[in-house]
């Protein structure tokens, strides 16, 4: 049984060993169109409330057997009713002692008899909206759950059938650029430039296909790979990024300024995809820097949180696109100014999400930018 | 193509069939290759029954094996080709559009040589077929049961034929 009809009745327990006093208590309380149960006794009431939800308890104390405060005592003993709101009804000659005994033993209120019916009215009809209240959010977070459950199972499918198509797109685009390239040995010497120029777009857009379609596929592979993570010490991470890159920048002059990282729980090898992705960006943006200076170091005033940060002194970006650079093939620059398909920054906000955290970005154009990533404190070991 | 080659494909779409045969011409292996479109069709062969019945005995030095077939998976036909002791020491390369991990696990637990993802690129493509070809078919020593290699000497770089 539950607390609340679907009509939006709730059920009010009234435990009184006299039947007048229930009497007196049931017409006062009609005019609330609740449902409204009897006891008649402490073991009855503990009975019923063992059946039942209700949104008050109102309670006489004087009882013969099991009085209201051994009553209420172990009313509150059970789990599901310990939170029930109970008030108590007594006689006026009742002590302070008495009543210090009374919210000892859990009531919320104690009234002395006989007590105005309309005070009666306005003290449980109180009750009666929290016990209303609380099931509508009850019932509000069922639904929520519920939705949580479909989105998850949604998400999950859309990510395997991009896997699956992704997967499946690399048959046909190996086709074409197996014939392409065998079209273009063929014609060998035959070609005029107008031909060459359509051969060489040709196959610039099926690798371009092919780019596209691997960077789904690793995309697509950090949202179902398991996440290990461990004690990690960012530094050793960052300084083996920057080596691996070091030969890719070439003869460019970059200078690399390094803060004392912090160590956090996360899984190294996708923490080291972000990086690369963070750290590979600003040598990219500063390509047309004389001299490129990136620095990175650890974010210290976060309160709950714990990161780092990527700065570059490069072309930067536009910040009112900032909500942009983050999506999933996103580019705020030209194929001709830098080179890419957008799919970095979505892959460091995914690995990000997956330790709990998050990435933002701070930018202008031609001054730089700077991105931060932070992590909740709980992974810090 | 001659009686006694040295590679089977097993593939079941013309294209790809087509793009491996010009990827083996650079070692001038394509003559030594048997397709079999499905994998009832490679165990035919491997088996000398059905249409190679009246085939000369012996086996190929390699078995380039596509994974997803119709009729009968690549899987299958390695688990049929390890379980069979006259076949079960012939080199096996998984040569495969699949990524995936399970079928690599999958494909190293019954015992193929190699694992080859087929590269999308064409350049890359042409060689690593042409090098995986040459290797298994020129380089190395079949295991024992094998065509006999009648015409390597005569296709060797030095002396073309």
């Amino acid at each position: 049984m539950d607390e609340k009809r679907p009509d939006g009745q709730v059920n009010i327990l009234l435990v009184d060993d006299q039947p007048e006093g229930l009497l007196v208590l049931e017409s006062a309380l009609a005019p609330l169109g609740q449902r409204l149960s009897r006891a008649h006794s402490g073991a009855d009431a503990l009975r019923q409330v063992l059946a039942a939800d209700f949104a008050a308890i109102l309670l006489d104390v004087q009882m013969p057997g099991m009085d209201g405060y051994e009553t209420a005592e172990a009313i509150r003993s059970r789990e599901r009713s310990r939170n029930t709101p109970i008030l108590f009804l007594t006689a006026h000659h009742t002590s302070e002692v008495q009543i210090f005994h009374g919210y000892a033993s859990g009531a919320v209120d104690f009234l002395i008899k006989p007590c105005s019916a309309e005070i009666l009215r306005s003290k449980v009809k109180v009750f009666v909206e929290l016990a209303r209240q609380s099931e509508a959010l009850k019932e509000l977070n069922q639904e929520l759950e519920l939705l949580n459950a479909r989105l998850g199972a949604t998400n999950r499918e859309l990510e395997a059938f991009s896997y699956s198509v992704s997967h499946d797109l690399r048959a046909p685009l190996r086709h074409v650029n197996g014939f392409l390239g065998l079209l273009e040995e063929h014609l060998e010497g035959l070609m005029d430039e107008e031909g060459r120029s359509y051969m060489s777009r040709a196959q610039g857009a099926s690798q371009r296909m092919g780019q596209l379609i691997d960077d789904i596929l690793g995309f697509s592979r950090l949202a179902r790979q398991d996440l290990m993570k461990t004690r990690l010490d960012l530094n050793p991470l960052a300084r083996a990024v920057i080596e691996e890159m070091e030969p890719e920048a070439g003869d460019r002059k970059i200078e690399w300024r390094i803060g004392d990282l912090p160590t956090i729980q996360g899984d190294p090898s996708l923490l080291r995809a972000a990086f690369a992705n963070l750290l590979g960006n600003a040598v990219k943006f500063t390509g047309h820097k004389p001299e490129a200076v990136i620095e990175m170091g650890p974010l210290d005033d976060l309160g709950a949180e714990v990161g780092v940060f990527v700065r570059d002194n490069g072309a930067g970006f536009d910040p009112a696109y900032a909500h942009k650079l983050f999506g999933v093939f996103q580019r705020l620059h030209l194929d001709d100014e830098f080179e890419g398909t957008g799919i970095g920054l979505a892959n460091v906000q995914r690995i990000a999400q997956r330790h709990g955290g998050r990435v933002w970005a701070e930018g202008n154009p031609g001054e730089g930018a700077t991105f931060y990533l932070a992590f909740p404190k709980e992974t810090q070991p | 193509m001659n009686d006694l080659p040295r590679i089977l494909l097993v593939e079941d779409d013309p294209k790809d069939v087509a793009l491996t045969l010009k990827a083996l011409e650079r070692f001038n292996l394509a003559n030594e290759v048997t397709v079999a479109r499905d994998g009832v069709e490679a165990l035919d062969f491997l088996f000398c029954r059905g249409n190679y019945s009246r085939r000369p005995p012996g086996n190929p030095a390699v078995v380039l094996l596509d994974l997803k077939l119709p009729k009968m998976d690549g899987l299958e036909v390695l688990r049929i080709l390890r379980g069979t002791e006259a076949l079960r020491m012939i080199p096996v390369v998984i040569l495969t559009s699949s990524g995936e991990d399970r079928d690599r696990i999958e494909g190293y637990r019954l015992g193929t040589n190699a694992y080859v993802v087929k590269p999308v690129h064409f350049a890359t493509f042409m060689e690593s077929v042409a090098c995986l070809g040459g290797f298994w078919a020129i380089v190395n020593a079949p295991p024992p049961g094998s065509f006999p290699n009648f015409g390597a000497l005569a296709r060797r770089p030095s002396n073309p034929q």
